[in-house]
């Protein structure tokens, strides 16, 4: 069956509300694993008082992915208010709607020209916390292969979890930039051929 | 409307708004331009003569005319075109 103009659009605008959607899971894991990891270590520094110097990293931990996730949330939050206006919008189109299909495209490129920035951003994020949450599994792989994990036998399941999340979103995280490309390349391309058709426009208007 | 647009597609969200009589504040509302913005924009395609301006009911209305043709066709096939080339991008 021919895949009409609409069928495509729609399928573009929810592969990448998919993709908004997965940031902020993302970015939700990567600010939970930023407290349950420094959290602990900064509690006796408030409660006792006592300020040691192995506790620096785990600060600059905190704040790190504080900072990372907080920032990679609120991109992913802006990027999907306007998108999901222009995805409901979408939904009501019948396919020969062709100026209402027209409307979205401009709205689209329009969306996609003053986020441009942003979108690039959040594969940076994403990298950035996958490496992040890769690295944190390392103590947890090790402290399963040794045995010298801190917990009881029942709790070994939690570890277990917690080594799963961590290397499931880690692996999530540096593969987002990917398709994060894959993205930006289409629509660069619609971008340049845009700039193209403003030459015949421009021409039809010198007329 | 948000984000960046091209004078081009400006002039057709105009100009595709403008095919029943309007206002100059009813379309300067739907395509999201400020008054001067749209007062340029409008005054431009009034020159080239695809706006026509006029006076019903006391209001001042406008309305695209037909020499606006050419280039609303060459912009839909120009448009549609860009979701027409695949490969799409796709999860």
């Amino acid at each position: 069956m021919e895949q009409t103009t609409l069928n495509r659009i729609k399928i573009e605008m929810h592969s990448f509300k998919g993709l908004i959607i997965t940031n902020l899971i993302g970015a939700a894991f990567a600010l939970a694993f930023s407290m349950a990891y420094g959290v602990p270590e900064i509690i006796p520094l408030l409660t006792e008082g006592a300020f040691d110097g192995s506790q620096i990293p785990y600060l600059l931990l905190i704040v790190f992915g504080f900072v990372v996730a907080i920032g990679w949330i609120t991109r992913s939050a802006e990027l999907m208010d306007v998108h999901d206006d222009l995805v409901t919008e979408l939904e009501e189109l019948g396919p020969e709607d062709d100026e209402a299909i027209i409307g979205i495209i401009v709205q689209s490129l329009a969306f996609y020209r003053e986020n441009q920035r942003k979108i690039r951003q959040l594969g940076i994020a994403g990298r950035i916390v996958g490496l992040f949450l890769l690295l944190t599994a390392v103590p947890q792989i090790q402290a399963l292969l040794t045995g010298v994990y801190p917990l009881g036998n029942w709790m070994i399941i939690g570890q277990v979890f917690g080594l799963i999340g961590s290397l499931g979103v880690g692996v999530a995280g540096l593969y987002v930039p990917t398709l994060i490309s894959r993205f930006s390349e289409k629509w660069d391309a619609r971008l340049n051929s845009t700039e193209e058709a403003e030459e015949k426009l421009e021409r039809i208007l010198g007329e | 409307m948000k984000g960046k647009r091209t004078q081009y597609e400006i002039y057709w969200e105009i100009l595709t708004y403008c095919r029943n009589s309007r206002t100059f504040t009813s379309i300067i509302h739907r395509c999201s331009l400020n008054s001067k913005i749209g007062q340029e924009h409008i005054n431009f395609l009034d020159n080239k003569g695809y706006l026509r301006r006029f006076e019903e009911n006391g209001q001042n209305l406008l309305r695209t005319t037909e020499s606006a043709k050419p280039f609303l066709d060459a912009f839909k096939e120009m448009y549609l075109e860009l979701f027409n080339r695949g490969p799409d991008f796709k999860l």
